[in-house]
């Protein structure tokens, strides 16, 4: 009972939202005390208006729309993307060439980092990923295609092709009779 | 050797402080560098009052670290990773002050530096 009452009252308030607005007045250049005491009564308030949404155009609700979006599954391109990315904005790898860094380059053979520079890497992984890596998983993360098959494994990235579209029925619908 | 034979295997054995191999210590020494990595833009601002930046404050931390990197006794290893984390929990509780955390920066040292090439003695002077 009292729910309903609560979401009545909710919708009531959502459809009527106060809007303020104020009309100018020839007095509006002053700023006299009296000017500000008597601001309602000089300056029109329309207090409650009605529904606002006139109609829009596509624009307008494409606008709306991206608040609403969310975002595409991860795919491993995107994936080898995000972690070139973090490994190229590492400190000491941005003084070498970039260009040097492929997927296979190793941190310590081939960059000459130590295991503090891999550490590093590792929170800006982790930052990045937003999960927590454990002690026992550094061993594996030293090359950029070993973090790849690492998040793809960790995050269930889906990495089978997309089905091709044939005009087949559904096989899930083949009940045998 | 023939004393060491005899020597009873217990006294070979040394108590540990913390970890028993290299490998625990390593992970030890990793996870401390991970944690204060992790606290640098907080000790940025706590102690803004010495102007650091976050490059700054990584280079401080490796060099810090890399001090000790010649170390190969596991218990002097504990130790100073005992230490390590004390001031890391007096870093991060806010229980130093500016000029205490600046301590670790070597670059900020004012103490008078002795002059070792010919040209900065010879300004000097002979003293």
């Amino acid at each position: 009972m009292l729910s309903i009452i609560s979401r009545r009252c909710l919708n009531i308030t959502l459809r009527y939202s106060p809007i303020l607005y104020r009309v100018s007045t020839k007095q509006a250049h002053t700023l006299s005390k009296k000017f500000v005491t008597n601001a309602i009564y000089n300056s029109k308030f329309q207090m409650f208006s009605h529904n606002q949404k006139r109609n829009l155009t596509l624009d307008e609700w494409a606008e709306i729309g991206k608040k609403y979006e969310t975002p595409d599954s991860l795919t491993p391109q995107k994936l080898t993307e995000r972690v070139m990315r973090v490994v190229n904005d590492f400190d000491k790898i941005k003084e070498a060439s970039k260009t040097e860094v492929t997927e296979t380059t190793h941190f310590m053979n081939d960059l000459g980092l130590d295991s503090l520079d891999h550490v590093e890497i590792i929170v800006a992984l982790e930052d990045e990923f937003g999960f927590e890596i454990p002690d026992v998983d550094y061993d594996k993360l030293y090359t950029p295609r070993a973090i790849v098959e690492y998040m793809i494994q960790k995050l269930h990235v889906n990495t089978s092709p997309p089905p091709l579209p044939s005009s087949d029925s559904d096989p899930r619908h083949n009940i045998p009779h | 050797m023939a004393l060491s034979n005899r020597i009873a295997p217990i006294l070979k054995e040394i108590r540990p402080v913390l970890s028993v191999n290299h490998a625990e210590a390593k992970r030890r020494v990793l996870n401390l560098y991970k944690i204060w990595l992790r606290q640098i833009p907080y000790i940025r601002v706590d102690y803004i009052s010495n102007n650091w930046t976050e490059p700054e404050l990584r280079k401080i931390l490796k060099d810090n670290f890399l001090q000790n990197k010649n170390v190969t006794d596991i218990r002097v290893i504990d130790r100073l990773l005992v230490k390590g984390q004390m001031d890391f929990v007096e870093t991060a509780e806010i229980w130093r002050q500016a000029h205490n955390a600046a301590l670790f920066d070597r670059s900020m040292d004012t103490y008078k530096i002795k002059p070792k090439h010919f040209l900065e003695r010879f300004y000097e002077g002979h003293h």
